[in-house]
């Protein structure tokens, strides 16, 4: 047997989704809560987006700067590095030259 | 006119909760939901007129609040398609957890289609009701309608379950 009208889904729907009660102790606790003095939850303002938003701008305003000076230092380390490893390339250069030259001459030596 | 407060959480409390209860399908999120809702309703008591606007303000807000909510903890229902055993048998199974099978399926619409099927049948709402409540145009609502039944029948058929099983289980209360 198939569902062959909406009429039987809809009497079927309005059975399933019919009002369910209230947990008992339901009123008791928001009659309890509207008696509570205003703003009695528990500091309250710690979740005021205010207050959200000017953590979080004090935070990136601690952490950025950090972060920025981190970078600049690891930066200026590379690049001391790589200065050092090329004045380290032009010193092998130079001597290798340098003995290159001194074959050449004693070689010119010999054949004059 | 004054407003009795205690009355209204009486009168409107299965209300308020089956609403975000049968949307959000999570008991205790909908408890503290209806809750805040009547809190909030408390503090803006001096702006209602008599106890029918607040019935409608509530079901406005509970409404609202529902798919705020669901948005914002990203539900997912409690009971999966997937986790649903498939009847034993072709004919209906006159069982109480059929119910539970189809607002199950209720609870997996999209979240407008969902609001508009249980105001239309928890609430009895009109069309135009649901509209005005849900801030939407009519022919939305009615197609938002027309393709849940569409669906919901689809999703039924393909899991065996008839109107006889679900007829049958009518009647004897619900959780």
């Amino acid at each position: 047997m198939n569902w062959n009208t909406d009429e039987e889904l809809e009497q079927v729907l309005r059975g399933s989704l019919r009002r369910s009660a209230a947990p008992p102790d339901f009123a008791p606790k928001v009659l309890a809560k509207t008696r509570q003095p205003a703003g009695g939850s528990r500091m309250p303002w710690l979740r005021r987006p205010f207050t959200l938003a000017l953590a979080a701008a004090l935070m990136a305003v601690a952490i950025i700067p950090a972060v920025v000076l981190d970078h600049q230092r690891r930066e200026a380390a590379r690049g001391l590095k790589a200065k050092q490893d090329l004045l380290t390339a032009l010193a092998i250069t130079r001597d290798q030259l340098q003995h290159a030259r001194n074959e050449v001459r004693k070689n010119t030596r010999i054949i004059q | 006119m004054e407003i009795d407060f205690a009355e209204i959480v009486a009168k409107n409390q299965s209300m308020v909760f089956s609403l975000a209860l049968r949307f959000l399908r999570n008991r205790e999120v909908a408890e503290e939901l209806a809750q805040d809702v009547f809190l909030q309703c408390y503090r803006q008591l001096g702006q209602l007129e008599d106890a029918a606007h607040a019935c409608s303000w509530l079901r406005r807000a509970i409404c609202h609040r529902s798919i705020d909510e669901l948005r914002k903890r990203r539900y997912r229902p409690a009971i999966g398609l997937d986790d649903i055993p498939e009847p034993a048998a072709a004919g209906g199974m006159p069982d109480l957890m059929m119910q539970d099978r189809l607002r199950s399926l209720v609870g997996e619409l999209p979240e407008k289609a969902r609001m508009v099927v249980v105001l239309r049948y928890q609430e009895d709402l009109l069309p135009g009701e649901i509209a005005e409540l849900l801030d939407m145009p009519v022919s939305t609502v009615k197609s938002h309608l027309h393709r849940s039944l569409a669906l919901l029948r689809g999703r039924l058929e393909k899991r065996g379950v008839t109107p006889v099983g679900l007829l049958r289980c009518e009647g004897r209360g619900s959780v």
